[in-house]
């Protein structure tokens, strides 16, 4: 086209705009700095003729031939202030836009040269991180080989190794996230065998508190929580198995690459391994917004919060394994690296299939649970059919209230009405029942004092009640009723009977009417009292009690939802009256639906009547249904877990313009993105199963040959055994990422993982076996904190403060109240109070549940833990490669005041006082175990008279705040 | 800005673990930041609070910031729309099938309350908040506010952290992290949560996410004071002085025997400033020290303990912004108690609902205003009144209330540079959409960092691949309101 304007319109005049010599120049000078490599904005580049006519948001800069569809020549002339260009200083003057007219009227002449070329060349694909590893070092490679070779080329050397003592600190908080004990240090400081450290490093490798510590920094870049976050935070009480999934792996050194196809893809890969799916917990680890997801009814904020859904797991997973920021590519092309937002989203449709959700460990292991809770369910049912057989049919006291009706309490009247709240009627005042044989008296109980239940009949014993009732004594559900379920009978179904009673109300039955009804004369009174509430309310309680005449003859106080209670209450031949209570637990009446299901009278079987052979086997079935309702109660809930609920037949994704997802473009596909070029990016279709996709992806991360998995792993290890990475931007890569101070080493680090079989172990071993980590972190070299400020090139080892977790669990070991229990439901530290957006208040009881590990914190991702936030324990909102250290005076005066802090500083006054039986003893015991050193004469000197004035708690509490406590050499 | 920025000065003494610093350093290196690069606040880790210079001459030098919790109706407060008295229980034209957040909705409802025109310029505000409506001369309104999100949490994370997602510094935490603090026995940045209990998102409105924790904003309120402040009662005086004389001590031999590593002096000197903190705490909820006339212009001894316990807080909010805290939050309204209960949310009933809440808000909050208006405090300090998101004009259908509406809503600014007297963009005839200088959440962010002297497009921190702001890459300043 160009070429044809070129020949139809070009007069020799015009010719002699010469474009290198005045056009380039103009560019030069008033757009580059704006468009061009540095800076594109509207995504417009000037600085090479293929980016001009590419053009940027407003299409290409120009059209030869064509002023106006040129902007670039109409933004020079425009009078708008915010359109004209360049946007600052002098405008372009008269010639020079004479010049530029010319120039495109002419054809728009742009001889390309060497410049054009270099600038077309997209630099950023020879970013450093996607090239391949290395892997050709040589036999005699090492890390301190590396680490010296760019200090000696600044004239800069290691120190030589640290004492002894500062060795076994740093390696048992580095590997195990505890202090040793003062006895392993002496040991460790008198062993002059040449592989004591090395024993060491092995001894603390194989100690199952390394998993504990290093899945803390897994769980911190999967920004795991122990529920769901955002507005309506509720519990997630399964994620759990996650979490020990994760420190179990580290503690058998799962080969990496597996670790991340499980955590990716490992319920597709064997569905049937329990460990396998409960990895998927990575992939459900982050927050999730049930408002938006679940509850709000505009179709437009479901959308919006499943796209926020799908870019938290994207960015998770490539960040965490690939170190590369793809969530910058949601709304536009990525600005640093050559990612496009296509891509991004194509990576979207990896994922569209996931939902997190809680899901069954394993289906097979379900089924056998509630085939097996079937079978016996069926068995006790029939063993009670027999039992009712032998000993006669009984009579069934909830009929005798005509069907689908209740009697009122106000005026013991038969109704078909269901009844709500009423607080307006004297209590233990008994309402005469007229119409239903057999019952006597109906009445509302306080329980303040006796309560009447016949004319001249008062019983001790009812607990005290607010007074209020809500509906009849039903032969039905109650008024709300949510479940009429106990075991796997439902009450209301046919077959069945129930009598409700919601607290507080009393039934007393006529049992002269009822023998001449039944014909028995002894009776036992059989049934099952439940509750029929919904499991939201599973905090209210209430209480059941039946008098036989005056006689208290059973009670079962504050039962609550899921507890069921047999009854079987001998009611003798002489007595006159049954009278039945309910009560409210002392927690108000609101959802105390109680009921009892099949009440009968059932005859209490004179010897005389029966065989002795029928005798004995009615014992024996009583015997068996006991058995049977032991075996079903023993029974497990198939387990569960947070983790990912994979939806056969994915949506299809577009990309959505702008970010916005009410704006979509084009289909995409299944791909990874192509800048890395190990492997082929494809990775599906439409057509592919949801479980594929990720099956696919997961061996695209891992593959051998994947430039970044493996760097960024090993870096990550180097960033917490030297507090900072040879990369110092752990999850980044890209190019806006750091850039490694040692290349050669990283690749040989990633080289060697390869070498190992992926193993971390190894890796660790490597690490901490080297000179460069066994550096004194203190040491002071002047000429190289002048030229390496940041000891970037390690010549020391740095110092740092323990993190939250560390310093929690240090305190614990130090007091010798560390609860040692691992895996299973984490420890809650707080109370919980069920509302729409459930209450969280932390507490600090002091019980050893709470001893535990900080891992098995259960974690609430919107209220922050006070004493763990203060010590800059990140938001799990938060993906967190590398914590933030602050110094505050919070923490100060948490460290001093907290509950916690101070609970156990009375724990280590204990232990050192069985421990020892002199002033002198316990401040030397004092210093070793917080210390792990012995006190210097002048510390002892000192310490004596603050013991000797304000007790050994003084000097205890002073210790586990002292910088020496707090900080790692 | 160069002075402000001697980078290798700040690396030497930076906080240790902001490795970003070194990052920016290296992008800059690298070509990769344009020249309008960050403006890195310079941070002495044993300092945290000390005072830092603003990107250009502020002209204001610290925030009070009012969060009414549950999205407070402007058509019934301070916009006032004569159409929906004409088209009282008439169909909202051109509303069609309109869905929100809880679903359809009814005709459109005259407010609440009657307006009259208010002051010397006769601004027209209901009687719902008629203390409030009195000091209308004071106030600079945006009428064109709008929120990206229909739903309470991530609207309010917008409001106080510029994102509606989890995870982002608050406002406070960036302003506080840029500039410091007046005082340094007090945290720089304080929340002061309602007597009824924290908004629907709590901490995260005073959180500061990947920011240094020392940039989190400490809560207290008059009748809960700051967490650990008090010495243990089991713990005499003699003991704790006996205690803290010999931490120091050992603390200093440690630090000379390890003179390498700055962070550990640093450590030292926040034990020093908690003892400091102990003492100014304890001062600061003493409102015994205030005049009867003062607190009866609160209303601290009403009979309705919400409103009395809320007045104390605007007591405790004038007296940290006296002592020159940088930024101070004031919450009114709880979420926990749910929907419209103990907050602004009235989808069921709000006639009734409001009659409860208003009265709690108003005389308190006016007096706060009059009585730093009084000691000159308005001349320093910004106001900034905000709420998550508007509520319709219509009812909701079936309901006697509003639904959530983040199309066009009402915030209002006071105090140093803003013009008083003063209303900035409109929503359409009822109120539902911000049709004139549609104003964004980002804006006002922009606005108030632009106020304090801080560029909002330079004031970032790298963090996990980006540089992020309070106005992520979005805002412009809001001219048109400044003096």
């Amino acid at each position: 086209m160009r070429s044809v304007l070129f020949v139809f319109f070009i007069p020799s005049v015009i010719l002699a705009v010469d474009f290198d010599n005045e056009i380039r120049p103009l560019l030069q000078k008033h757009c580059i700095e704006c468009h061009g490599e540095k800076k594109q904005k509207g995504e417009l580049r000037l600085d090479a003729k293929s980016y001009a006519l590419k053009g940027g948001h407003e299409g290409p800069a120009l059209v030869a031939g064509d002023l106006a569809k040129s902007p670039l020549f109409q933004r020079i002339i425009s009078t708008e202030d915010d359109k004209r260009m360049p946007p600052k200083g002098e405008r372009l003057s008269a010639e020079q836009v004479a010049a530029v007219k010319a120039w495109i009227e002419s054809g728009a002449l742009w001889p390309e040269n060497v410049a054009d070329q270099a600038a077309a060349v997209d630099k950023r694909l020879q970013h450093w991180s996607v090239q391949p590893v290395k892997a050709d070092f040589g036999k005699t490679a090492s890390i301190d080989g590396f680490i010296k070779a760019s200090l000696s080329a600044k004239g800069l050397s290691m120190f030589p190794e640290a004492d002894r003592r500062t060795l076994i600190r740093r390696l048992s908080f580095d590997l195990t996230g505890l202090p040793p004990s003062p006895e392993r240090v002496e040991q460790f400081v008198r062993d002059n065998e040449p592989q004591a450290y090395e024993k060491l490093v092995d001894e603390l490798l194989k100690s199952p508190h390394y998993g504990e510590r290093w899945a803390r920094h897994w769980l911190d870049i999967a920004h795991y929580a122990d529920t769901h976050g955002f507005e309506r935070d509720q519990l997630r009480p399964n994620a759990w198995r996650y979490r020990d999934y994760v420190i179990e792996s580290l503690n058998a050194d799962k080969p990496y690459h597996e670790f991340l196809h499980e955590q990716i893809a490992g319920d597709v890969i064997r569905p049937d391994d329990q460990q396998a799916v409960i990895a998927t917990g990575f992939l459900a680890a982050g927050p999730w917004d049930f408002v938006g997801q679940v509850e709000t009814k505009s179709d437009m904020l479901k959308r919006a919060a499943r796209a926020g859904d799908l870019d938290d797991m994207v960015t998770q997973v490539i960040t965490s394994t690939m170190g590369i920021t793809i969530n910058c590519a949601r709304c536009h092309d990525h600005k640093l690296d050559p990612i496009t937002q296509q891509e991004y989203y194509s990576l979207w449709s990896v994922f569209a299939g996931v939902k997190r959700g809680e899901r069954e460990v394993s289906a097979v292991e379900s089924k056998r649970l509630a085939d097996e809770k079937d079978r016996l369910g069926k068995r006790l049912t029939q063993t009670r059919a027999q039992i009712a057989k032998l000993a006669g049919q009984g009579l069934e006291i909830a009929t005798l209230i005509p069907e689908d009706s209740g009697i009122d309490l106000r005026n013991g009247s038969v109704t078909k009405d269901k009844l709500g709240f009423h607080r307006d009627l004297m209590t233990n005042r008994l309402q005469k029942v007229e119409n239903v044989s057999g019952v006597k008296w109906v009445f509302v109980a306080d329980g303040k004092g006796t309560v009447r239940v016949d004319a001249k009949q008062e019983v001790k014993g009812v607990p005290a009640t607010s007074g209020h009732f809500w509906d009849t004594i039903a032969n039905r559900p109650l008024n709300a009723q949510r479940s009429t379920k106990l075991g796997d009978i439902d009450f209301a179904a046919k077959g069945h009977t129930m009598l409700a009673m919601h607290a507080n109300s009393g039934i007393t039955f006529d049992l002269v009417k009822l023998r001449e009804l039944s014909g028995h004369a002894a009776m036992r009174l059989n049934g099952l009292v439940g509750f029929g509430a919904s499991k939201e309310v599973a905090a209210t309680r209430a209480d059941f009690t039946v008098f036989v005449d005056a006689e208290l003859k059973f009670q079962k106080l504050k039962l609550c939802k899921d507890e069921t209670s047999v009854l079987d209450i001998k009611v003798p031949a002489t007595a006159k009256t049954l009278t039945l209570i309910a009560t409210d637990g002392g927690d108000g009446i609101s959802n105390d639906l109680l009921y009892i299901g099949d009440p009968k009278l059932v005859p209490e079987v004179a010897e005389s009547r029966l065989t002795e052979v029928a005798v004995i086997e009615l014992k024996r079935l009583r015997a068996e249904v006991q058995l049977i309702e032991g075996d079903l109660k023993a029974l497990p809930e198939p387990a569960k877990v947070y983790a990912v609920v994979s939806e056969a037949k994915p949506p299809v994704i577009r990309v959505q313009r702008r970010g916005n997802p009410e704006d979509e473009g084009a289909e995409v596909t299944p791909t990874a993105f192509a800048w890395v070029k190990h492997a082929s990016a494809a990775l599906g279709d439409r057509a592919t199963p949801e479980g594929q996709r990720r099956r696919a992806l997961a061996e695209w991360i891992t593959h051998p040959d994947n430039p970044l998995t493996r760097r960024v792993l090993v870096n990550r290890l180097w960033h917490h055994h030297f507090g900072q990475g040879l990369v110092t931007t752990p999850s980044d890569f890209g190019l806006g990422g750091d850039k490694p101070s040692h290349p050669e080493l990283l690749d040989w680090l990633a080289d060697e993982f390869l070498k190992s079989g992926w193993s971390l172990k190894h890796m660790h071993k490597l690490i901490v076996m080297s000179a460069a980590y066994q550096q004194p972190s203190m040491s002071i070299n002047s000429e190289a904190a002048r030229l390496d400020a940041q000891n970037r090139l390690l010549w020391r080892q740095n110092p740092r403060r323990l993190d939250a977790e560390s310093l929690h669990d240090a305190v614990l070991v130090v007091s010798g109240t560390l609860n040692p229990a691992m895996g299973g439901a984490g420890y809650r530290d707080f109370n919980y109070t069920e509302a729409y957006a459930p209450i969280y208040d932390y507490i600090t009881p002091d019980k050893p549940e709470l001893w535990r590990r900080s891992i098995y914190r259960f974690i609430v991702r919107t209220t922050p833990h006070q004493f763990m936030a203060t010590l800059d324990c990140p938001d799990p909102a938060n993906l967190t490669p590398a914590r933030v250290n602050t110094t505050t005076a919070l923490q100060a005066l948490t460290l001093s005041n907290n509950d916690f802090m101070l609970q156990q500083a009375q724990h280590l006054v204990t232990r050192i006082e069985n421990e020892t039986d002199s002033r002198e003893a316990a401040i030397r015991r004092a210093f070793a175990l917080s210390f792990q050193r012995d006190a210097t004469a002048a510390e002892l000197q000192a310490a004596t008279p603050l013991v000797t004035e304000q007790g050994l708690f003084a000097l205890c509490r002073m210790l586990i705040n002292a910088n020496e406590f707090v900080y790692l050499d | 800005m160069n002075h402000l920025l001697n980078r290798r000065h700040f690396l030497n003494r930076t906080v240790s673990g902001l490795s970003s610093i070194a990052l920016a350093s290296l992008l800059k290196d690298n070509g990769l930041l344009a020249n309008e690069s960050p403006i890195r606040p310079l941070i002495d880790p044993s300092r945290p609070y000390a005072p830092r210079p603003s990107h250009f001459e502020p002209k204001a030098k610290q925030v009070l910031m009012i969060f009414c919790s549950g999205a407070m109706s402007h058509v019934d407060t301070w916009d006032y729309k004569p159409e929906l008295f004409k088209r009282h229980d008439t169909p909202m034209p051109g509303s069609g099938n309109l869905i929100t957040f809880q679903g359809e909705q009814g005709n459109l409802i005259k407010p609440i309350r009657d307006f009259k025109p208010r002051g010397q310029s006769g601004k027209m505000i209901s009687d719902l908040l008629p203390n409030l409506a009195e000091m209308a001369d004071d106030m600079c309104f945006i009428h064109s506010m709008t929120a990206k999100s229909n739903t309470h949490g991530p609207a309010e994370n917008q409001m106080g952290t510029g994102y509606i997602l989890d995870g982002f510094p608050s406002a406070g935490a960036w302003v506080t992290y840029a500039l410091g603090s007046e005082n340094q026995n007090f945290p720089a940045f304080v929340a002061i949560p309602d007597p009824r209990g924290v908004p629907q998102i709590g901490p995260r409105h005073w959180g500061s996410a990947f920011l240094p924790a020392s940039f989190q904003g400490t809560a207290f309120n008059a009748n809960k004071p700051i967490p650990n402040l008090a010495r243990p009662g089991s713990i005499s005086d003699k003991a704790e002085r006996d205690t803290r004389e010999f931490l120091k001590r050992f603390n200093g031999r440690h630090l000379e025997q390890n003179p390498g590593d700055s962070d550990l002096a640093a450590r030292i000197s926040s034990y020093e400033l908690a003892a400091r903190m102990q003492l100014a705490a304890v001062e600061i909820n003493d409102l015994s020290t205030e005049s009867p006339a003062t607190r009866a212009l609160y209303g601290t001894e009403d009979t309705n303990v919400s409103k009395a316990g809320f007045a104390k807080n605007c007591i405790l909010a004038r007296r940290l912004i006296e002592r020159g805290v940088r930024f101070v939050q004031l919450f009114n309204g709880s979420y926990a108690m749910g929907e419209g209960v103990g907050n602004w949310d009235g989808h069921k009933k709000i006639h009734d609902q409001y009659a409860v809440h208003a009265p709690i808000l108003d005389q308190p909050c006016a007096a706060l205003l009059k009585d730093m208006k009084a000691r000159g405090l308005l001349k320093n300090t910004l106001v900034v009144f905000v709420t998550e998101f508007g509520r319709m004009p219509t009812f909701q259908k079936g309901a006697n209330g509003r639904d959530h509406n983040p199309k066009g809503f009402t915030v209002w600014l006071s105090g140093a540079g803003v013009k008083r007297a003063y209303s900035h963009g409109a929503t359409d005839d009822f109120g539902y959409q911000a049709m004139e200088n549609v104003t964004t959440i980002y804006d006002l962010h922009a606005t108030m960092l632009h106020l304090l002297g801080l560029n909002h497009e330079r004031l970032s921190f790298y963090n996990n691949g980006i540089e992020r702001r309070l106005t992520d890459v979005h805002g412009h300043v809001v001219k048109d309101i400044l003096t």
